[in-house]
């Protein structure tokens, strides 16, 4: 009896230390060659935007663009590929633990610019898989180079960009006697509007800016003119100081701007504290004229308002400045190969299949992602959202520059979404704002010698 | 005589060795995840370490740097808030709950069962819940206009002296059941001859309850008031990311938020360590001197 309970307790000890060891092994992406015993090449794809299931049910996901490229990619090279879908929350925490083990995908969607460049030491430099040809359709490829730098390494292949946008009801729009296809060129016509369309009995504006966005979206807006397409890697971390009067300048326009949209009751009354999107509701029913937003909001407002959506660029506060009509238009993502990859070979090739200029417009036309790519011939495609051909049509004009908080540190960029909204309900001023910004605004690399 | 003891002897050294071996892989098992990740985060908070590339050694460079900090004394004056004002109303409220129905009120054991309901659900579900519960359009705000106070119609999460006691309240709500629970425990252990002599002697409720039922459950408050204090710097990360994320400005950012921040968003993992460490010994002084109030010694039983 004693016995029999002693080698039961052994084997409860050894199950116990083999359950140890299991969770210890075993990780779904480990083996990414696996052609060593004649088994098919496996590539592990991390997911961060692709669609593999169509959510509306309308397209069948055998005839998705990403699913067919990697059916057609399978056959051609006798390999299989694992795509693993990753939420953003946990992309970056789990590229990073997968990098420090080196073991993890060998293709990886991740954010352009600092998120990218942050993740560097895992990322394989792609300059030599790709000739200059096959690069020289992405515009503004700096943001997924080493540092920003033209002669920096190449860390990611673009896959989308977006714009910032102003939308708008066409139909609040006209009800206030403005043109249903109005563009704003000032502020001083938007503010006009906004006088027309508060006189009329409408909301001017259904803002969300408890998370800082809607704020840094203007500030990138007037940066954009201040700085150009070169100037804005100024704000690089350890480059100049942010307290200095061109950033001071672009902050006080939209934090005077955004203060006459609290005085004025221009947008709604939370709109400084809110994170619920329910506020757009009122754009939909024509209570409010416009909001707001990005490339990314197009297929949502398309679906609600049809056609009686309008979308414009933010206006230039000052038209003497000398990008006063660029705009905040960026590559939004990029695919990175790993450089504990197995296959980098065979992994960018499947990089350069899914930013084909065929991938790209049956992507826009399937997800409404705008291609990374300038000028591209959207005209045969069937069903275009019309607001993301004009979101299209602005970022091809080539007057584009990287929004700021690509550019500054990930810890400034978080920092100025608590700050700006803060600076506009004067709880604090925005020299005292912009300090705090520039006190995060360190690589992290270097922090304890800058600090 | 002699061989039964050496028998005995022996069994007890087998016992010990088989002991050992049982208990080993649990022993291993604390190690590799609890004791070593505990004295990892004591080592990197003395470093730069970003998370991915070496580790480079900075002294208390990030202890320096945090003290100089006016957004770490703001969040840990949030933390002290919620202490201040938290631990009171999460140690009172289930006190007088549980004195009400241990004091035999009609239904008693069903109101014990709902009480306990919203310690089944998630924290974080709570926290969304509530902020549409309380945004400015939300129902509670209808619900104050249609009953005529509309001066009570606020927005609720729009600032720090508004969203702060919500949190508290919201706390309350989802955790008071479990810490009625202990209370009744400790109750119940109470000597009913004690109650039934202070009737005797003419004891109201009131003075049964201060004279008898407070001081004989003092161990227990006290236990329940530590588990406050702790909660008030260690349970508050779900309700602030889903209601407030901190805000607005650093109006509610609490030292574990912060920390995720840090780690997870900035990639400062070293510096996310040094606050880790000062958090724990925030919590381990404030421990002790509660415990220290603590004359019994044997509360802990």
């Amino acid at each position: 009896m004693l016995k029999a309970k002693r080698i039961f307790a052994l084997a409860a000890a050894l199950m116990m230390c083999g359950t140890m060891a299991a969770c210890g092994g075993g990780a779904n992406t480990k083996d990414t060659s696996g052609s060593s015993n004649g088994a098919k090449t496996k590539l592990v794809f991390w997911n961060g935007s692709y669609k593999t299931v169509d959510d509306n049910g309308v397209i069948p996901s055998e005839d998705l663009i990403f699913n067919k490229t990697i059916k057609a990619f399978e056959e051609a090279n006798n390999c299989e590929i694992e795509v693993v879908d990753q939420t953003a929350d946990n992309l970056y925490t789990l590229f990073r633990s997968a990098g420090v083990a080196a073991n993890g995908p060998d293709i990886a969607f991740l954010w352009a610019g600092g998120y990218t460049n942050d993740y560097r030491d895992f990322i394989e430099p792609l300059d030599s898989y790709f000739t200059e040809d096959e690069l020289s359709g992405f515009a503004s490829l700096d943001i997924c180079r080493a540092d920003f730098k033209p002669d920096g390494a190449l860390l990611g292949v673009p896959t989308d960009v977006t714009t910032i946008n102003i939308f708008y009801n066409k139909d609040a729009f006209e009800q206030a006697g403005l043109p249903r296809d109005a563009q704003f060129k000032t502020i001083d016509e938007l503010k006009d509007a906004c006088r027309k369309l508060t006189d009329a009995g409408i909301t001017p504006f259904a803002i969300i800016d408890g998370n800082g966005y809607a704020s840094a979206w203007n500030v990138g807006a007037t940066c954009a003119t201040i700085y150009g397409p070169e100037g804005i890697f100024e704000l690089l971390p350890g480059k100049s100081d942010l307290t200095g009067p061109k950033f001071t300048e672009a902050v006080t326009r939209w934090v005077n701007f955004g203060k006459e949209i609290s005085e004025n009751n221009w947008a709604n009354e939370d709109w400084l504290t809110t994170t619920a999107d329910d506020v757009f509701m009122q754009l939909y029913t024509g209570q409010t004229a416009m909001r707001f937003g990005g490339s990314w909001d197009c297929g949502n407002l398309y679906n609600e308002l049809g056609d009686n959506v309008g979308t414009m660029a933010l206006p230039s506060y000052d038209i003497s400045d000398e990008y006063s009509d660029y705009i905040v238009g960026q590559i939004a993502n990029n695919l990175v190969v790993t450089n504990y990859s197995k296959n980098k070979d065979l992994a960018v090739e499947f990089v350069k299949a899914c930013t084909s200029e065929e991938f790209f417009l049956k992507r826009y036309e399937q997800e409404g992602q705008l291609p990374s790519t300038v000028n591209m011939d959207i005209s045969s495609l069937e069903n275009l959202n019309p607001v993301l051909a004009d979101c299209y049509r602005l970022f091809s004009e080539n007057k584009n520059v990287i929004g700021y908080d690509s550019i500054t540190s990930a810890d400034a960029g978080a920092e100025s979404y608590r700050q700006f909204p803060q600076m506009i309900s004067g709880a604090i001023s925005i020299e005292e704002g912009i300090k705090q910004i520039q006190e995060k605004n360190v690589a992290v690399s270097t922090a304890d010698t800058n600090e | 005589m002699a061989q039964p003891t050496a028998s005995r002897g022996r069994y007890y050294r087998m016992r010990r060795r088989w002991g050992k071996i049982f208990v080993a892989p649990a022993v291993v098992f604390l190690l590799a995840l609890m004791l070593i990740p505990i004295v990892s985060v004591f080592v990197l908070s003395l470093t730069s370490w970003d998370g991915m590339s070496t580790i480079n050694f900075i002294g208390f460079d990030n202890f320096q740097h945090i003290f100089h900090d006016k957004t770490f004394w703001q969040v840990i004056k949030n933390n002290f808030i919620f202490m201040f004002i938290g631990t009171p109303v999460w140690t009172i409220t289930p006190l007088v709950v549980a004195a009400l129905l241990y004091s035999g009120i009609k239904g008693a054991g069903f109101f014990r069962s709902i009480f306990l309901f919203p310690t089944v659900l998630a924290t974080s579900v709570l926290g969304i819940v509530f902020k549409s519960f309380f945004g400015l359009n939300g129902p509670i705000n209808a619900m104050l206009k249609a009953v005529g106070l509309d001066f009570l119609a606020i927005n609720w999460l729009g600032s720090g002296s508004t969203s702060i006691p919500l949190i508290i309240m919201i706390m309350n709500w989802a955790g008071f059941g479990s810490a009625t629970l202990i209370f009744l425990a400790g109750m119940s252990s109470i000597d009913e001859s004690i109650y039934e002599s202070a009737l005797l002697d003419g004891a109201g409720w009131w003075t049964r309850f201060f004279k008898i039922t407070l001081p004989m459950i003092f161990n227990v408050t006290m236990f329940v008031i530590i588990l406050n204090v702790i909660a008030s710097f260690t349970s508050l990360f779900n309700y602030v990311f889903t209601m407030t994320n901190g805000g607005p400005g650093y109006d509610t950012t609490v030292m574990e938020y912060m920390i995720y921040l840090k780690a997870f968003r900035s990639n400062q993992f070293g510096y996310a360590c040094a606050l880790s460490v000062i958090l724990f010994v925030v919590i381990m002084i404030i421990s002790a001197v509660l415990q220290s109030f603590n004359k019994r010694k044997d509360w802990m039983d």
